[in-house]
């Protein structure tokens, strides 16, 4: 005869441990492929839609422009204060990130 | 794993961090597993495409996560409706008993726990579900009816009427 302490103890017992083998791996290396997959969609679809106007662009206007432009671009302060800026808010960036995926 | 800790490794993956919720993974892949062993009746390689399938959909929501309610229950109930999808595409068990031979992993136990097993296989999944969550892995009624989307009502009668059974099963087996 099985009482309802008996059947409680028998079903309160956690349930059989399940070994990994290698479960978390294949499933990071899915999560891996699928998001390499979005991405590569993503940037496909963005140089697609970029690249769709350029056969009705001026180019040969904007090649003279930046001919034109280039040597007073290349002497400006502001543009390279700007540049350095940028390199080290990427730097910073960067460091940051590293340092929060190593923080636990 | 402490609260905080996974707190903080949710905050993570959430912001897509791939590494943190793979140690997420690593934490619960034992727990869901083996939630859905006891569901497929201990099938492991189904079970294992249906846990994988509940962790690549999880990762993909893990953003509406609401704040509210554990992260394991929250992936139990992820397993729960794969489960069930995967159920209808199949519909290969029966919706009440199921009366063939369960394809229980062998392993060591107890034959009192081997029995249970067995029984347990021959339980409507509703009813292997709400016992199972309530009793081995301690959610509370409500939870289980929030984890497998029932009234609470329903999640009790499902417990009650699977103890039951299990208890006639076991009797019978003496």
């Amino acid at each position: 005869m099985i009482d309802d302490g008996d059947l409680d103890a028998l079903l309160s017992a956690p349930l059989a441990r399940v070994a990994d083998d290698g479960f978390s791996v294949r499933l990071a290396n899915a999560i891996a492929r699928r998001q390499a997959f979005r991405e590569r969609a993503l940037w496909t679809c963005l140089a697609l839609l970029a690249c769709a106007p350029a056969p009705f662009l001026p180019i040969e206007d904007f090649a003279q422009a930046a001919l034109r432009l280039g040597p007073a671009l290349s002497g400006s302060v502001a543009l390279s204060l700007a540049a350095a800026a940028l390199v080290l808010t990427i730097t910073f960036e960067r460091r940051y990130r590293d340092w929060d995926a190593t923080a636990l | 794993m402490d609260e905080r800790a996974e707190e903080t490794l949710l905050l993570r993956a959430r912001r897509g961090d791939a590494e943190a919720f793979g140690r997420l993974v690593r934490e619960h892949q034992s727990t869901l597993r083996g939630f859905l062993r006891r569901l497929t009746r201990g099938d492991a390689a189904l079970s294992d495409d249906l846990a994988q399938e509940a962790f690549l959909e999880a990762w993909r929501k893990i953003g509406q996560k609401r704040e509210e309610g554990s992260f394991p229950g929250w992936l139990c109930s992820i397993a729960w409706s794969r489960f069930l999808m995967h159920r209808r595409r199949r519909t290969e068990e029966p919706l009440e008993n199921a009366n063939d031979a369960p394809s229980l992993e062998p392993e060591p136990a107890s034959a009192a726990k081997l029995d249970l097993e067995k029984a347990m296989a021959r339980l409507a999944p509703a009813e292997r579900a709400a016992l199972t969550l309530c009793f081995a892995l301690g959610y509370s009624h409500g939870e289980a009816a929030q984890i497998l989307d029932m009234p609470l009502g329903t999640v009790k009668s499902h417990v009650l009427r699977g103890r039951e059974r299990l208890i006639s099963m076991l009797e019978a087996k003496r």
